[in-house]
């Protein structure tokens, strides 16, 4: 059983995943804004009751490393670091970026479409900031490191859409600002916000799919992705 | 036989201990940051938080290690501090500690910093005598950078605030009048280091609220900060060259003292008044070595018992949150602590009435 953890934004997800069967069990996404340290595990306990599993029954953890909020990060990060000590015998981990969890929905269509299409998965980064990152149609498990990702303002953000050359796939949760500044470039299609929900049943199966390509992390390397100096 | 794993990240200190039947330290793991917030001059939030998050795997692991443990699962509890101190820092401690507690199914209690160091004289450390069990009531003094508080003990887990600072702690004094007089950071070994070679009777600072009544029980040590600008600053004015090392070495000498003086007469009216059978003082200041010494004197003259922790457990540690909460995990005192918990950064002592 794999448990995948998110707490990379006021947006958390949690999701059990059957690795042997290849199957989702239980997905929870929900608004924990600042209660992610009071609701992640507790609420990781009670879908473990719900499925009639319980901890030990845990081989694989998944969790996000961001961009996001700092602390939100560390939240489900450092709540890994310590059920990877506490399970009887050490779990596979692995550490995805926030952004590449958005974008997984999105490939298989990306690559059926008859002209090139380019991902891009963005977050809401507080203070009117954007992070995003591009993503080609078969960069499926493709992890980009802090250097490939991005951040600027609504504006910002738009000139940079506005310079790729491809169709795009805007994905993630938007606001109005962002809404209004893409409006207008006919390239750009904005997907609708439940749709860009970041859940953990993507990055269950994310985490599935580069354990079958055998790229585990060390439970010690798996650390925030950090787009800022502190 | 009672094991206890702790984990302390409330500030800048990453830090896990295995502590059994509340006493016996069989591992205290201590990662500090002091280098990387030395050139900030002081603790700099997220890069606190980013440290713990590196280092809190590492040092949990140590901690069983040592502590000759097989697994986590050969342990009987999980504490770990909840307040107070910086969000971002109590957030991985809590959550690492959430995650241990949850997959091993150990109970996970929750522990105040300033109960951790009030226990940590209840640590057994060799070449001192152990407090006894029944040691109550007691007059404790908290001081640290983030605290200084008087405090009546009269049972495990019972605590009445007699005084606290109106401003500044005085570990935060201490890094002040360390910056002041460009001696580094922390501030708390640099003003002891500068003062060793002082002459405390060159200059005499004043001994803020020692003779006010209102303030029987609190400190104030802003304004002796202050007193230690403008004397600088007249100093200056005299021709005298500030950096001269023997003029630093006095006033650090005579800041150190005052320091002392008041926190030491306070704490030894509050142990009159209140007839208490012994004095503990902990927190970080507590390593200060003129205040250990004046204190010894002044407890020693007045046939009180006085207990201050080893050096190694008066800044922040692990050990010092297993054993409160060992303590505190009497059923008396027993509250429920599950995974909904979250972290509590304006966290105060739990009270059992205010002084009237």
């Amino acid at each position: 059983m794999l448990l995948a953890l998110d707490t990379a934004t006021d947006t958390a997800s949690l999701a059990i995943y059957d690795l042997a069967a290849q199957q989702l069990l239980a997905e929870l996404t929900w608004q924990a804004r600042r209660r992610q340290t009071q609701d992640l595990l507790s609420t990781a306990q009670q879908l473990l009751a719900q499925l009639n599993l319980t901890p030990p029954d845990l081989t694989a953890l998944a969790v996000t490393t961001g961009p996001g909020s700092f602390t939100g990060v560390r939240i489900a990060i450092s709540a890994v670091k310590g059920i990877g000590l506490g399970l009887p015998t050490p779990p596979i981990t692995i550490g995805i970026p926030t952004l590449c969890v958005t974008a997984a929905p999105w490939f298989l269509l990306a690559s059926r479409h008859p002209t090139a299409v380019t991902i891009c998965a963005f977050l809401q980064a507080g203070r009117g900031r954007y992070n995003w990152a591009l993503f080609a149609a078969d960069a499926l498990l493709w992890r980009p490191t802090a250097a490939e990702h991005y951040g600027g303002t609504a504006a910002e953000f738009a000139q940079a859409l506005a310079e790729v050359a491809s169709a795009l796939w805007l994905v993630g949760e938007w606001d109005e600002n962002l809404a209004e500044v893409v409006r207008d470039l006919p390239h750009v299609t904005l997907m609708d916000k439940v749709s860009g929900l970041r859940r953990a049943g993507q990055l269950a199966r994310l985490a599935m799919l580069h354990l079958a390509n055998g790229a585990p992390d060390e439970l010690q390397t798996v650390q925030p992705l950090y787009l800022r100096n502190p | 036989m009672t094991r206890i794993l702790a984990i302390e990240t409330s500030c800048d200190e990453t830090a896990a201990a295995v502590v059994e039947n509340g006493r016996h330290l069989l591992s205290n793991v201590v990662a500090t940051q002091i280098e990387l917030h030395s050139r900030f001059g002081g603790v700099f939030p997220e890069v606190a938080s980013r440290q713990h998050v590196l280092a809190i795997q590492p040092v949990i692991q140590q901690a069983i290690q040592e502590a000759g443990l097989p697994h986590v699962r050969a342990l009987d509890a999980i504490a770990v501090t909840h307040g107070p101190g910086l969000a971002g820092s109590l957030l991985v401690g809590v959550n690492a500690a959430k995650g241990l507690a949850f997959a091993s199914g150990l109970p996970l209690l929750a522990v105040n910093h300033l109960e951790g160091h009030i226990y940590s004289n209840w640590i057994e450390a060799p070449n001192r005598p152990a407090i006894p069990e029944n040691a109550f009531p007691a007059i404790i003094l908290i001081v640290s950078g983030g605290h200084t508080e008087l405090i009546l003990m009269t049972g495990h887990g019972q605590y009445r605030q007699l005084g606290a600072t109106l401003d500044d702690a005085a570990g935060e004094a201490f890094d002040k009048v360390a910056r002041l007089l460009e001696l580094g950071f922390p501030g708390g070994p640099a003003v002891q280091r500068a003062a060793q070679h002082g002459d405390i009777t060159r200059f005499i600072l004043p001994r803020p609220l020692l003779q006010n009544d209102a303030h029987r029980f609190n400190f104030s040590f802003s304004g002796l900060k202050t007193a230690v600008l403008n004397m600088v600053r007249q100093l200056e004015k005299q021709g005298e060259n500030i950096r001269d090392p023997q003029l630093v070495a006095d006033i650090a000498a005579a800041f150190q003292n005052a320091v002392a003086d008041v926190l030491v007469h306070k704490t030894a009216d509050a142990a009159t008044a209140f007839g208490v059978r012994q004095v503990c003082i902990c927190g970080g200041v507590s390593a200060n070595s003129l205040l250990r010494s004046t204190a010894e004197k002044q407890f020693a003259q007045m046939r009180l018992p006085l207990y201050i922790p080893p050096l190694f457990l008066c800044t922040d540690n692990a050990a010092m949150i297993g054993t409160a909460a060992y303590y505190g995990a009497q059923p008396t005192t027993a509250l429920p602590h599950t995974l909904t918990m979250d972290v509590l950064p304006n966290l105060p002592l739990p009270e059992i009435g205010s002084v009237g």
